[in-house]
């Protein structure tokens, strides 16, 4: 195995620990959503521009294409602009949608079509409901 | 090649790493966010600056514009890597004084040569 497989290898070891931190994230914002807190969006920006970077470098394609449609929900401004309950409805469904992509990491399966359908609707989410 | 890293992501640090002085044959050092590279350029020389945007305590950006705004920094050239690839993030950088770009997620048998080809010029933005 060369050196950047075994690299790739470690960073597998750590992804779900690196998926776990971030769902934590995403629990305490929909909580902030649910009881009018201003969410953190900054923090989640962060993460996901972090995570989005690194899983796409070491080949986890899908991984990183579901964190990098986030990421610019967040930068472009059109998620936090989002109604609450609207905002709380997009971050489930991308939830969904990351849970399934780093589940696929792990066992090193391929993106299946559905996951691109997810994302799709995830934008049609967006889009929709920004002016809402 | 002396290369001076600034990422905070362990994990892009790793790789990039191994892929510069594996791949590219050229000697690495790593840190942590922009305060912590001017601190290192008061110790070290290097000949190349790869810089994240996204950094805590001080960021890319600004990082860079410290470095040209000092005579003796500003004649490395700084890169930056960074999943922010957005249009008006790549001119902010250039403006700043930046040789040019490479987009995260890279390919990390070939950032080497995106190195390469953006010092030699060619190319101001590599992806």
């Amino acid at each position: 195995m060369n050196e950047i497989e075994l690299l790739r290898q470690q960073y597998l070891a750590e992804l779900q620990n690196k998926a776990t931190t971030l769902g934590n994230l995403l629990q305490s914002i929909l909580h902030d959503l649910g009881c009018k807190r201003a969410p953190n969006w900054k923090e989640l920006e962060f993460m996901v521009h972090k995570f989005a970077g690194s899983s796409g470098t070491y080949g986890f394609g899908a991984l990183s294409r579901v964190l990098s449609h986030l990421e610019n929900a967040l930068l472009s401004g059109a998620l936090p602009r989002l109604k609450k309950n609207w905002a709380a409805r997009y971050l489930q469904a991308w939830q969904q949608a990351f849970t399934l992509s780093v589940k696929n990491a792990i066992s090193e399966k391929k993106s299946p079509a559905a996951l691109d359908n997810d994302l799709e609707e995830l934008s049609q989410l967006l889009n929709a409901k920004e002016a809402a | 090649m002396r290369i001076l890293l600034a990422e905070d992501d362990t994990s892009i640090q790793r790789i990039a790493s191994l892929a510069l002085e594996r791949v590219g044959g050229h000697q690495v050092t790593t840190v942590n966010n922009g305060r912590e590279t001017l601190e290192s350029l008061k110790h070290q020389t290097f000949d190349l600056i790869l810089l994240d945007i996204m950094m805590p305590e001080l960021d890319g950006f600004e990082c860079c514009r410290i470095l040209k705004g000092d005579a003796k920094t500003q004649a490395i050239p700084i890169i930056f890597l960074t999943a922010r690839a957005q249009t008006q993030e790549i001119q902010k950088g250039l403006a700043l004084g930046a040789a040019g770009y490479i987009v995260k997620p890279f390919d990390p048998m070939t950032l080497p040569k995106q190195i390469e080809e953006i010092l030699s010029g060619g190319q101001a933005h590599a992806s």
